[in-house]
């Protein structure tokens, strides 16, 4: 099944990937935007603490220090839309739907560039 | 490359109908198979294999009007088309059509709040209004009233409603709450119930549920005789006073006497919310998984459920509920509350500021003020693998009912090497028993024991008199089945409406097991 | 053959017809004496009491019975016409000549009755009396919510959706589970019923699939054996009160009062605002306070206010729950009503007497109850009875009042009226009252009431309740988007029912025989 070998294919690509030079703020999208995407769309799992279940995975597998996403070195964009757009296990898919392209850009910005954005409201 | 196809509709037929479909909603709309965007309407969880219920490709209008035009298309071409609110039915089957080649519809972009009555209480909304989205609206907006949500704060408003799922504030039952409800019917004719049939509309139309004649928006749920638009829901106003509480039990025998304990004050509306006595893993999963216990697969023995217990200061049952109201009347039922559950031995009360810091608490807590969350979401932590689907058998508020399903259930569990992790969930008379079978999807073989416990609960349940209130897309079929008292009266009669709003069969057509008349089931491998 | 009815016969129904019901139900469960068959008319009705009656009626006694009458209606090209349900016989001539009415005198049972998850699940000829009657002396006890007399059933309100006085007054929402018997034979129970061995048909709403329960109701697509309902448990105490304003103008104020409480639940009974004459007539017929002609003058109108002791505007509800609960809404309650000028509170205490609070009274507190007089006694025993919905506003109830007295006025009639106010909305209800053994009488009030529906509708307040002769109006009010709702009920019926074999005054398609 093509799909359930993804998550593996996605892993290894994530890891032969070197850590790439990061994109500037201008070429994935609107920070500020992305935050607030983050806020309305992942924070739930991707919060930080127990009581949110991606948090609370990371922590387990890659320890505390991996367990937040936003500001993580080794997290390119393109692996961040792939799982968005893909799921990765235990997290559903993302469609175009509900997060749009741009939408999906300014939220790669922000997790990758979380300093650049400003707080953002709902 | 596999380009996958409705059933019965060739290559030349679903391209001229997808091409038309692409002029109602634009290119960048209709989603097809290879396009990798069509990922997203997997249903990632099941135990059955992806590709048994794989779309052929995803329509996501954006308006009733494209909508309609869409419907149109799809009658005309006899394509079969599955909507879909949120798309995130989670352990139900999540964005997935039934059977694989199905066009999902996919109403998440007319996600519109549409109105909110603050004079009336009630909101009027689009398909692909989500939980979240809802709730920051009233607050953005600074309105007096609270929504009720799914565990799964993701969930959509209408979609949650139409498959008659429940939340955690007095409003709980939304299908009760429900008001109003237009419709694109299989020939892509816009109806409305209700007042909404008086021309240039009325404003009773959320408000007022039954117009004139038969009152039929309860055939729009769970099944597939046409597309929902828009729905009515009232809404709750901000409590006077509002008392979250946790009851820690200490074994898992104190089941009966708390069922029975809570059946009149449920019945006496004395706890106006949904009394949920969850299993000890339930809460577990937020703080710990199943690995750090015990390596490969079988249940947690008895002893490791005990040294959890302690660890989290947990019960081997944790009951949660609110009471909404007067101060005066808040307290009042406080003291039965009290004198209710310390008449349980070893019982352990807790109010909000008792367990400040306890995430398992803290959830419930929200969700009973109707706030969204996901952390219900650890679950899928326990045994990782992102396998899990839900059995959800209905039985009386009864000690005896809730111990003979408790027991069946977990022996089940246990026989397929799965831990029983569960609730109860009580509404107006009758519990609703939600069982987590969480799963390693990738492991061939734990899908497989997965899908068969699941199955023969299926019949067990069955065989009690227990059924299913709803279920996972693998299994709509087999539960079907067991409602089938009088030579399957019930079912024919369903598709016999089918029938007469859908003769062509092109909508959801296997959804909660009703086929077009005359077609038998697609069977999945 | 020995034939056990009386002397007149009414040769419309084919012998071989009437053969097999007799064989099937047995000779005297089958009716075809002239003056039996009249009494299932209601000579109080718009179509008079000439009006025609059914060609039969018979008295099926079981589920068996009912399908076996289906399959003969089918074969014979008749209808039949459920009394619970369609209510009273009402048909043109042309298709009474073939309709036969379903009597449920022996489908009276009161099947179960469990208190311990209070809910009853009765057949359809239950009444409220004999529920109550078998109610009493439970443990713990139930309240009965009457959607009409004592001598209604059941069922019957469930069918049309009429509303009760107590917390649990929408009879849909309390309803749970049902089975009917279809035109193909078909028993179907809804719900958890259609699981064999299921405990919780009458305990979970739901099932699993569409919810076709409402689909029974103000419908005939087949005919309803068995319904079940969520019965209230006694609570603690339960506190009716009355509020009163002595003007017309007063309404506004009182419903913008009213609002607030109603959708916090603050007072989760129903709240009738009841016109002094919609009071009136539950004490005494029309002749007693006015002899004169025409609506009643308001000079008139006040004069009742002042001998019956009440407002122009009478307000009616209750509290229920511990007398703690009670004490704390009853502040909130009094305090508001209290504010509207020239408003009086009362509670049961200060009504000591007054017979109309009493009846209310009773029914609010989950008595079934008989009134002095009603709508059918008002003038001449001619009665037409109609309810439009209405947003719980003081603009609207204004509104409403408005045109309903307009339209009545300007027919010459009163219009003797109230605001159900239940859950989100209010229901306009009233009554057209006339000489039912004039046939100008007739047809000015007929006038009337069609009068009503049509404007009320364009005003959005579309009609709930209607008598049957207005049936087909008041379903041809609801024609947005090219008529789609009707459409899908037509469809629906033409689907379940190709024979037609199930009879309704709504406007569902009939197989012409």
């Amino acid at each position: 099944m093509m799909r359930r070998m993804l998550p593996a294919l996605v892993t290894a690509l994530a890891l032969a990937l070197p850590f790439a030079a990061r994109a500037s703020a201008a070429e994935t999208g609107d920070a500020a935007r992305g935050h607030q995407v983050f806020d309305t769309r992942c924070v739930f799992c991707h919060g930080e603490g127990l009581g949110h279940p991606a948090w609370q995975l990371l922590a387990l597998k890659k320890g505390k220090d991996k367990a937040e996403i936003v500001g993580r070195q080794d997290l390119t964009p393109a692996y961040i839309k792939q799982v968005v757009r893909n799921g990765f296990i235990e997290m559903p898919p993302f469609r175009a739907s509900e997060i749009s392209n741009p939408d999906l850009d300014a939220l790669t910005d922000y997790i990758v560039h979380p300093d650049a954005a400003p707080d953002a409201k709902p | 490359m596999n380009v996958i196809l409705p059933r019965g509709v060739s290559k030349e037929r679903f391209a001229a109908a997808t091409s038309a479909m692409r002029k109602v909603v634009g290119d960048h709309w209709v989603i097809l198979d290879p396009n990798p965007l069509i990922a997203g309407y997997m249903d990632t969880y099941s135990a059955a294999p992806e590709s048994s219920t794989a779309a052929s490709a995803a329509v996501c209008p954006a308006s009733v009007e494209e909508v309609q035009e869409v419907v149109k298309v799809a009658n005309q071409h006899r394509i079969p088309i599955w909507s879909i609110s949120t798309g995130k039915n989670f352990a139900y089957g999540g964005p997935a059509p039934r059977t694989a080649g199905q066009v999902v519809l996919d109403l998440r972009r007319m996600n519109r709040v549409i109105e909110v009555n603050t004079d009336l209480g009630y909101a009027i909304v689009e398909p692909g209004v989500g939980y979240v989205d809802f709730y920051n609206y009233m607050k953005r907006h600074k309105l007096p009233y609270w929504i009720d949500c799914a565990a799964n704060g993701m969930g959509g408003v209408m979609g949650n409603t139409l498959d008659h799922g429940v939340g955690y504030t007095a409003y709980g039952d939304h299908l009760l709450m429900q008001c109003g409800m237009e419709v694109v019917l299989a020939d892509g004719s816009l109806m409305r119930t209700g007042m909404g049939a008086l021309p240039g509309g009325s404003p009773s139309w959320p408000l007022y549920k039954y117009g004139y004649g038969p009152y039929i928006d309860g055939l729009f749920t769970q099944s597939n005789f046409g597309v929902v638009t828009k729905i009515g829901l009232w809404l709750m106003p901000e409590p006077p006073a509002f008392r979250p509480f946790m009851v820690q039990l200490q074994n898992e025998d104190d089941l009966y006497q708390v069922t029975e304990l809570l059946r009149p004050l449920k019945i006496n509306m004395i706890i106006p919310n949904a009394a949920i006595t969850v299993h000890l893993l339930w809460e577990a999963s937020v703080w710990t998984t199943k690995h750090e216990w015990k390596t490969g697969s079988g249940a947690l023995p008895p002893r490791t459920l005990r040294q959890i217990a302690e660890k989290f200061n947990l019960g081997m049952w944790n009951f949660y509920a609110a009471l909404y109201g007067l101060p005066e009347v808040v307290e009042a039922n406080w003291q039965i509350i009290e004198s209710t559950f310390r008449s349980i031995k070893g019982a352990k009360i807790y109010r909000e500021e008792d367990r400040k810091d306890d995430p398992s608490f803290n959830y419930r807590v929200r969700l009973m003020r109707g706030e969204p969350n996901l952390t219900e979401f650890s679950l899928m932590n326990w045994v990782g693998g992102g396998g899990h689907i839900n059995f959800s058998p209905i039985s009386p508020a009864s000690g005896a009912d809730a111990m003979k399903q408790f027991q069946m259930i977990r022996k089940a569990c246990e026989k397929f090497g799965f831990d029983y992790i569960g609730e109860f969930v009580i509404g107006w008379r009758e519990q609703h028993h939600i069982l987590m079978l969480m799963f390693n999807r990738y492991d061939a073989d734990e899908s497989r024991r997965a899908h068969d416990c699941f199955a023969q609960l299926i019949n067990d349940a069955a065989a009690e008199g227990y059924g299913e209130y709803r279920t996972n897309l693998h299994f709509m079929d087999q539960i079907a089945g067991t409602y089938g008292a009088n030579d399957g009266a019930l079912l024919r009669m369903q598709r016999h409406i089918k029938r007469a709003l859908d003769p062509a069969g092109i909508l959801a057509p296997g959804k909660n097991g009703i086929w077009p008349l005359g077609e038998p089931p697609e069977t999945n491998s | 053959m020995a034939i056990a009815n009386a002397a007149t016969i009414d040769a419309t129904l084919p012998a071989p017809a009437l053969d097999r019901m007799r064989a099937t139900l047995g000779a005297d469960a089958v009716v075809i004496d002239s003056a039996a068959l009249a009494g299932y008319r209601d000579p109080g009705s718009l179509a008079g009491p000439d009006a025609a009656r059914p060609a039969a009626a018979v008295m099926p006694s079981s589920v068996d019975h009912v399908r076996r009458l289906l399959a003969i209606a089918a074969e014979y090209r008749l209808a039949l016409w459920p009394l619970v349900g369609a209510g009273r016989f009402y048909a043109p001539a042309g298709e009474a000549a073939t309709t036969v009415v379903v009597d449920p005198k022996r489908m009276a049972r009161v099947i179960e009755v469990n208190e311990e998850f209070a809910y009853a699940l009765v057949e359809p000829g239950v009444t409220y009396a004999a529920l109550h009657e078998r109610l009493r002396d439970g443990k713990p006890p139930l309240w009965l919510d009457c959607a009409s007399m004592a001598t209604g059933s059941m069922a019957d309100d469930f069918i049309n959706r009429s509303f009760g006085y107590t917390p649990y007054n929408d009879h849909v929402i309390m309803q749970c589970g049902l089975e009917a018997v279809m035109p193909d034979g078909s028993v179907v129970r809804t719900g958890m019923g259609a699981m064999p061995r299921s405990s919780s048909w009458q305990l979970f709403k739901y099932g699993y699939g569409p919810v076709t329960d409402g689909s029974f109701t103000q419908s005939a697509f087949g005919i309803v054996t068995k319904v079940g309902v969520w019965l209230m448990p006694a609570p603690p105490a339960c506190k009716p009160f009355m509020i009163t304003v002595p003007r017309e103008d007063d309404l506004h104020r009182l419903i913008e009062t009213l609002k607030p409480l109603k959708i916090a639940m603050a007072i989760p009974s129903t709240v009738v605002v009841s016109h002094v004459l919609c009071d009136a007539v539950l004490a005494a017929p029309r002749a007693k306070y006015f002899s004169g002609a025409g609506p009643m003058p308001a000079g008139e109108v006040h004069k009742i206010a002042g001998d019956l002791k009440r407002g122009v505007w009478n307000l009616y509800g209750a509290l229920y729950g511990l007398p703690v609960g009670i004490d704390a809404a009853w502040k909130i309650v009094d305090g508001a009503f209290r504010a509207i000028p020239n408003a009086r509170v009362y509670s049961a205490d200060d009504r000591k007497g007054d017979a109309i609070f009493e009846y209310r009274a009773q029914l609010i507190c989950g008595i079934p109850a008989i009134s002095a007089s009603g709508p059918n006694l008002w003038m001449g025993g001619g009665h037409a009875e109609l309810a439009q919905a209405a947003p719980l506003t003081g603009d609207d109830a204004a509104r409403a009042f408005q045109i309903v007295q307009r339209v009545a006025n300007a027919h010459g009639l009163d219009y003797p009226s109230a605001f159900i106010a239940t859950w989100r909305s209010a229901l306009v209800s009233g009554t057209v009252a006339f000489d039912p053994k004039s046939a100008d009488e007739r047809k000015r009030a007929r006038d009337c009431a069609g009068a009503i529906v049509a404007e009320m509708a364009s005003a959005g307040y579309g009609t709930v309740n209607a008598p049957a002769e207005l049936a087909a109006a008041a379903a041809a009010t609801y024609s947005a988007h090219g008529g789609a709702l009707w459409n899908v009920h037509r469809k629906l019926k033409a689907e379940l029912d190709p024979h037609g074999v199930v009879a309704s005054p709504l406007p569902l398609g009939r197989h012409q025989a």
